[in-house]
């Protein structure tokens, strides 16, 4: 169940970088 | 409503009023680095942090870096409370000897008081052990919000920056709001609580004789401890009598203090601040009240301050209070209004000398209607969650406007920095829409506002009803959706409903009725907090890094001003509109249409 869990927040965690790549893409100024 | 309700109500705003410019002018000082006291004397430490951990603090950062440490920072956070959890019962001041929380509760848990939620599905003085409590959730207190700050500060300084690739530094911002504005306020506030009565201490949990033989009611066990169930699958219940009582101890004050400061919530107590350990007496209550908005409401002070007209945060205030007054009036007027089925039954509910009247139901008769609605309407429109009372027993109308409160994005003060923002992005929006009916390009500030930053504010805005409204769908398809719900009908929707809209809001608090401690619940509201809290704060970062870019348009006789009335008259009707177009549909299957059953039949 650790595991299962551990992944859901590295998951979040991964997913929530992907959308300021996402965002930046979109035309943010850095 | 009545005199004492009315002269409460203007004693806690007098009190707002009185600390937004100075606590205001402070945070705006602290965040710019200027050579005041505090800062002279914390100097030292402040640089000892910056050394240890290897920050260059004259190094900005782009809004992209900033966004980054934050995420990575928050997201240590996590890890480290999920894993406090998980091993409590190995590690240090555990009296109890409480046993590891687990898995799903703890990521629950982890997420919760990482994103400043604080929803609790778990009863505090019985799980978690002073070191989890202490370096777990206290220190989540201090440093999520914490977070809330920087990331207003950072949009602050998109507005006030201009040509700028940067939106400052986020350790520095960190550790100035964390060392000179959340830890100073919440000693003190530690202290004052003491005074009134609320535990500090290590002690083990005391085991007291009462005066007085109890007699009660509770679910049968077999040897092996499992409940005894009937023929129809109901519990079987059996009488208990006792004289022995467990009173919990523990670091109470210091985590109390926080848990108001930082609009975070989570209470040392299952009860929360109706236990008497928590909040023991009037004083203490409107203190506790006062802590929660202070911070969110100076912000708006800070806000003008930074942008160079303070005119500019006075009107954001303006338009949370207006919406404060309106939302207070409608809970505590339905709640002293009293419960009809118990009218026609000949139960007086009238205020008088001997009673407060009204619906006590669920409410401390220490507090009673007035500072039990005021409470109610204080941690819904911060993002607190702290709760007096229980919101699952008032009525349908008084307990529609917590529910509202958050809906509304939480931006009625809001939660600490969390609130300033969010109130911003509803600026932009509300900008845009005057810019669209003039057939101008609309202008905040300053700053034109284009097409990127409309993006980003629909996906800051749109984000929390997306979450809402397709996790309580997801919930009340599923069976165990269904089954952590205590009521049938429309007040059993309002407590799944509650739940999704406190957990993507990052409130906390919830209707009693729903218990959320299985792991349906555990897991889909850990993933409403997290997303309900990041992805907006992306979005915002995104919003201020672009600004900070944009070079600044001088103001024209076509400029609209964002000072006065007219203004904010906009901004209350764009939040509102806002609010109640997203949620109409929502809110008429559960406290509407719970309101129109028991006052049309």
């Amino acid at each position: 169940m650790d595991a299962i869990y551990l992944l859901i927040l590295g998951g979040l965690y991964v997913a929530t970088h992907l959308v300021v790549i996402a965002v930046r893409r979109l035309g943010g100024t850095e | 409503m009545t005199s004492a309700s009315l002269a409460l109500d203007a004693v806690f705003l007098l009190g707002v009023l009185l600390c937004v410019k100075p606590l205001g002018l402070y945070i705006a000082h602290v965040m710019e680095g200027r050579p005041i006291w505090p800062l002279r004397v914390g100097g030292s430490t402040e640089r000892r942090i910056y050394r240890i951990c290897g920050i260059d603090p004259a190094k900005e950062m782009g809004w992209k870096q900033y966004t980054i440490a934050l995420l990575i920072f928050n997201g240590i956070g996590a890890f480290a409370v999920y894993a406090l959890q998980r091993l409590q019962l190995w590690l240090p001041l555990n009296p109890q000897h409480f046993s590891n929380v687990s898995p799903d509760s703890s990521f629950n848990t982890a997420v919760s008081f990482v994103t400043n939620t604080n929803w609790q599905g778990y009863s505090g003085e019985s799980t978690m052990s002073y070191l989890t409590q202490m370096a777990g959730l206290a220190v989540q207190n201090f440093l999520s919000s914490a977070t809330g700050i920087v990331v207003a500060i950072a949009l602050i300084r998109g507005f006030a920056r201009h040509d700028a690739k940067s939106v400052g530094n986020f350790w520095v911002d960190m550790t100035r709001s964390t060392l000179y504005i959340l830890l100073p306020l919440s000693f003190v506030l530690a202290l004052v609580l003491v005074s009134q009565g609320v535990v500090q201490n290590f002690s083990a949990y005391k085991d007291v004789t009462t005066i007085e033989r109890v007699t009660y009611r509770q679910p049968k066990v077999d040897a092996a401890g499992n409940a005894v169930k009937n023929a129809l699958g109901n519990p079987v219940m059996e009488n208990s009598t006792t004289q022995a009582q467990t009173l919990p101890m523990g670091p109470v004050a210091s985590q109390e203090a926080i848990k108001e400061l930082g609009t975070n919530g989570g209470g040392f107590m299952n009860a929360n601040s109706a236990h008497p350990y928590e909040n023991p007496t009037e004083l203490s209550n409107l203190l506790e009240m006062l802590a929660l908005v202070v911070i969110p409401a100076a912000l708006t002070y800070t806000f003008g301050r930074m942008v160079g007209d303070t005119r500019q945060g006075w009107a954001i205030f303006a338009a949370m209070v207006i919406l404060f007054v309106s939302l207070l009036s409608i809970a505590t007027f339905n709640e002293q209004r009293g419960n009809p089925r118990l009218a026609t039954l000949g139960v007086d509910q009238a205020a008088s000398a001997q009673q407060p009247g009204g619906n006590m139901e669920g409410k401390e008769a220490r507090f009673g209607i007035a500072a039990s609605a005021l409470f109610a309407t204080v941690t819904t429109s911060t993002s607190c969650g702290a709760v007096n009372s229980m919101h699952d027993s008032f009525t349908p109308l008084g307990g529609f406007v917590p529910l509202f409160n958050m809906m509304l994005g939480e931006v009625v003060f809001g939660g600490v920095g969390a609130g300033l923002y969010s109130m911003l992005i509803f600026a932009i929006l509300g900008v845009f829409i005057a810019g669209l009916m003039i057939g101008r390009t609309p202008e905040y500030l300053g700053k034109k506002i284009e097409s990127f930053e409309m993006k980003m504010s629909s996906i800051a805005i749109l984000v929390m009803p997306f979450l809402v409204l397709v996790g309580t769908a997801v919930a009340v398809s599923m069976s165990a959706g269904q089954a952590g719900v205590a009521n049938s009908g429309a007040h059993g929707f309002s407590e799944i409903l509650y739940g999704f809209t406190s957990a993507a809001n990052n409130n906390g608090s919830a209707l009693a009725g729903l218990s959320a401690d299985t792991p349906f619940y555990n897991t889909a509201l850990g993933l409403v907090m997290w997303l309900g809290r990041y992805w907006p704060i992306v979005a915002v970062l995104a919003i201020a890094g672009s600004l900070a870019a944009k070079k600044r348009v001088p103001v024209t006789a076509g400029t609209m001003p964002t000072h006065g009335m007219t203004f904010v008259v906009l901004l209350i009707g764009t939040v509102l509109l806002v609010g109640a177009l997203t949620f109409v549909p929502a809110l008429a299957l559960g406290p509407i249409v719970e309101h129109l059953i028991l006052w049309g039949t």
